[in-house]
């Protein structure tokens, strides 16, 4: 997609929502026979220390839903201003109907309110923060944006690639019209990449069967069957560091906002040695690119861009410019430009349900 | 990036208590394994500007080829 500017829109508060599960990473090391000298170099590598796990009754719509009550409460919203709701998701509770509807029900809304999934993961965040931005001038309503994954539980934990990495998580963002505000946008995608991170059964394509379910090995001793997250890791690796920078200074460029006078690059937290490659490419100083959220909560999909914002700003603190930035499975990626200043924004909050 | 400092560079990325010499063949190392590729993908482009994919490694029979490949011979 081409670069786009929304004008009058901005972000009001983010909560992020996280399971009380601690994983260690060496159990998972354990587990999986990992050596403790490789254990080592993947800690220091990928930066694993733990992350948050749900229990098999808790899916990312359970999380979703706490993190919106709580940021409705915490912005003393009425429902009644919501026009719309966005639920970005890869680990949605059924087939059909989607999540979004579920939990339009759950937080009984009005029937005036819309709501729809969007199936995508790690670029996701930005994704949703675009739909929302577009729909507030049509709408005159505010937009709620859920974001979250429990892909944790989509990986099959004997293979070491993805098995070590995901955490579950999900995020409650709300768009409002804020005058004088913007936000600018770069999305991008490509197909040809589909298959570096894909779950190849399940859907209708390959429906799941008794065949779909079984493990096998492959050459590097990873287990994994048909119905689990696969991701090929040197492709996604070279794909993000070779993307990324150039998407960033594109957004930029359009922007007409010179690197240096952007407070905070919000990446997604896919791997430690990937964010610290995309900041020494475009020269970033360590302390504007926060890179150790994934030691404590994983990988987060969709979730760990606001995760990350709410970990390291808090509500109400002075503006910060800011881009927010993820990429993964599709291929896809996105880059947003806004000023973060928002009225709540508390720490990740552990949930437990009740 | 001259050729020690890549050997040595090597060597800090598999934590390997010896240094490397070319003829170390690289599947007698159990720490060239896709985590130490993955940290190559970035050196290479990064140190010694060559955009390699994932496969160029797996190819490679022995330490003296990863010099090779990586123009420093």
């Amino acid at each position: 997609m081409a670069t786009a500017i929304i004008n009058n829109v901005g972000i009001d508060g983010i909560v992020t929502v996280v399971p009380p599960k601690r994983q260690f990473f060496d159990e998972d090391a354990k587990r999986l026979g990992i050596s403790s000298g490789l254990a080592k170099r993947i800690s220091k590598s990928v930066g694993l220390y733990e992350r948050r796990v749900v229990s098999p009754e808790v899916t990312a719509l359970d999380l979703g839903e706490a993190a919106c009550r709580d940021l409705l409460n915490g912005l003393d919203k009425d429902k009644s201003e919501i026009g719309f709701i966005i639920f970005v998701t890869q680990t949605s509770d059924h087939p059909q109907p989607c999540n979004a509807t579920i939990l339009h029900g759950r937080l009984e809304l009005d029937t005036e309110v819309g709501a729809l999934d969007v199936n995508l993961g790690c670029s996701g965040y930005v994704y949703g923060l675009y739909l929302a931005a577009t729909m507030i001038k049509s709408l005159e309503k505010d937009v709620l944006l859920i974001v979250g994954d429990t892909l944790s539980r989509q990986v099959n934990s004997m293979d070491r690639s993805a098995g070590i990495l995901f955490g579950d998580g999900a995020s409650a963002t709300l768009l409002t019209f804020k005058a004088n505000e913007c936000m600018y946008f770069d999305l991008c995608s490509d197909g040809t990449g589909y298959e570096s991170i894909i779950v190849p059964a399940g859907g209708a394509r390959m429906p799941s069967s008794e065949k779909t379910g079984i493990s096998e090995e492959d050459n590097e001793g990873n287990f994994r069957a048909l119905d689990d997250l696969k991701m090929v890791g040197g492709e996604v690796f070279n794909f993000a560091v070779r993307t990324e920078p150039a998407a960033i200074k594109k957004l930029l460029e359009f922007a007409n906002i010179s690197i240096e006078d952007v407070d905070m690059f919000f990446f997604h937290q896919a791997n430690k040695y990937i964010l610290q490659t995309i900041a020494k490419r475009l020269s970033l100083p360590s302390s504007k690119v926060p890179d150790k959220i994934i030691t404590k909560y994983g990988n987060q999909s969709s979730a760990s861009i606001p995760c990350t914002i709410n970990e390291i700003i808090g509500s109400n603190e002075k503006p910060l410019l800011s881009v927010l930035s993820g990429f993964g499975v599709g291929l896809s990626w996105g880059s947003a430009l806004c000023n973060l200043n928002l009225t709540y924004c508390p720490s990740p909050i552990t949930w437990r349900k009740g | 990036m001259n050729k020690i400092e890549f050997l040595q560079e090597l060597q800090e990325i598999m934590m390997l208590d010896n240094p490397l010499i070319d003829s170390v063949e690289l599947d007698s190392l159990v720490e060239y394994d896709s985590m130490t590729r993955l940290s190559l993908l970035g050196l290479f482009e990064d140190e010694l500007g060559k955009k390699i994919e994932p496969e160029d490694l797996v190819k490679l029979k022995t330490v003296g080829d990863l010099v090779l490949l990586g123009g420093l011979e």
